[in-house]
């Protein structure tokens, strides 16, 4: 069936883009078609300087969280462990963009009505200077303790003072000092992943980001505890496969549409394709243990 | 829920820590870039230029301070800046007049529309900037898109209306 009035607008359309003036019965239309030639093409240039490829304060990796309840969590960071709210936006259609500092890293605080049904939750690592203090303020504000007695404040085997405490949004916070000199100091936020397969994660992480496995602890075959380097970032994990556990992370890199062309290549799959949005060039994978990486930088 | 997506706490959040600034930029990017292709008459150099305005503007986000304007009214000074110094570099020797600033309310206008245009439907967003980007002929889109010229003249139609009258809307 040919619809006479799109038919004939187009040809009103085409003698107007041809050099002709809007008239008639379409002008109002004709109107608007003229304020559109004038649209930007929609590639943003990255900005040149790669010092620039990511905000400043932030690391390569950034842990996210995805949930229902984002700015009670966000009031829960700042009570709990003096974080600092970077922002808190609410978008179009019930979403919402936040974020906090915590000790010397970030921690993104996304989601709102769109995270129902589609929540992540983090596992975090978090040095601070007394883990002791650090417990009994995040308990006041609403954490549990972890497994009982055996999360509450007690040197470790491993080598540090910790406390394993859950925020009232599923969250896992590792609260620890490192007793000896070279662990990561006060203020480090480390993800700590639970791949079903520490090995096959790390694997995946060299191949597709440039990762670089670093500690292996367990017997043969039988990974207890692993890291991993990206880029000035550390990514732990538990590596028993006992609990599985997915992420989403947020990785700033100066080659997204190369980050996310090489971890299809190592078996990720894909989540959303290179796409500008935000100021930022971002493009989504979910590695083969289901979590989810967020390669990018910023374009301006 | 509280949640303020004001734009004091936009810019008090970028000021605090540049990392927040994308929102502002997202907020503004059609506006400064709408004042400039206005100027410039070419969608490349309005292109560059708005970047160059985000990049002076995040450089000097801390230096901001409110002064009884909205937040654009500082970037698009920046803009009109950036705009002059172009000139200086690329026509002085023309000797042709500096266009004049296009009033708010076109600026205004035009931001409104490249952003009433992403929210289009994906079909009707494609034909808009195929047609009016792009500059392809129905018979390419319709190739592009696997449908018939017909359908893709109809697309175009309810696109442009559907602005229109968000357009009306708006006003």
């Amino acid at each position: 069936m040919i619809d006479h009035r799109a038919e004939q607008f187009d040809r009103e359309l085409q003698a107007m883009l041809d050099g002709g003036k809007p008239a008639g019965e379409f002008q109002a239309l004709l109107d608007v078609c003229v304020r559109l030639q004038e649209m930007p093409r929609f590639e943003r240039k990255p900005m040149t300087t790669t010092a620039m490829y990511r905000p400043e304060g932030f690391k390569t990796v950034t842990p996210m969280v995805f949930t229902t309840q984002p700015d009670k969590l966000l009031d829960f960071l700042e009570a709990a462990f003096g974080a600092t709210v970077t922002h808190r936006v609410a978008t179009p259609g019930g979403g919402f963009h936040g974020g906090a500092r915590v000790g010397e890293g970030m921690l993104r605080v996304n989601g709102g009505a769109m995270a129902v049904g589609r929540e992540m939750r983090a596992s975090l690592h978090y040095f601070v200077d007394d883990v002791d203090a650090a417990y009994k303020r995040a308990i006041a504000a609403g954490a549990k303790v972890m497994m009982g007695e055996v999360g509450e404040p007690a040197d470790r085997p491993y080598g540090e003072r910790s406390a394993f405490v859950a925020d009232p949004f599923g969250n896992q916070w590792f609260l620890a000092k490192d007793l000896g000199s070279d662990g990561p100091k006060t203020g480090a936020l480390i993800p700590y992943l639970y791949p079903k397969s520490a090995r096959g994660l790390i694997a995946f992480l060299e191949k597709a980001f440039g990762g670089q496995g670093l500690a292996v602890h367990g017997d043969e075959g039988h990974v207890m505890h692993a890291s991993a380097r990206l880029g000035d970032s550390l990514v732990e994990m538990g590596g028993d496969g006992a609990i599985t556990f997915p992420q989403a992370l947020w990785l700033y890199v100066e080659d997204p549409d190369a980050a996310y062309r090489q971890a299809l290549a190592a078996g990720a799959t894909s989540l959303s394709e290179p796409a500008d949005q935000h100021g930022e060039r971002t493009a989504g994978i979910e590695d083969p243990y289901g979590n989810r990486w967020y390669a990018r930088r910023r374009l301006i | 829920m509280s949640v303020f997506a004001n734009e004091h706490e936009l810019v008090a959040a970028a000021q605090r820590d540049p990392a927040g600034f994308g929102p502002l930029y997202e907020a503004n990017f059609y506006r400064v870039y709408a004042y400039l292709v206005r100027r410039t008459r070419d969608r490349q150099v309005a292109e560059d230029l708005a970047q160059e305005v985000f990049r002076e503007a995040l450089a000097n986000i801390r230096k901001f301070e409110w002064r009884g304007l909205p937040f654009a009214a500082w970037l698009l000074r920046i803009a009109s800046n950036a705009f002059a110094d172009h000139w200086q570099r690329t026509k002085r020797e023309t000797g042709i007049a500096i266009p004049k600033e296009p009033s708010f309310e076109e600026t205004e206008r035009s931001a409104m529309l490249f952003q009433l245009v992403e929210r289009l439907p994906a079909a009707q967003q494609r034909v808009i900037e195929a047609r009016f980007v792009e500059q392809k002929s129905i018979r390419e889109i319709a190739m592009e898109l696997d449908r018939s010229e017909g359908a893709v003249k109809q697309l175009q139609l309810r696109a442009i209306e559907n602005l229109r009258a968000a357009m009306e809307v708006a006003k």
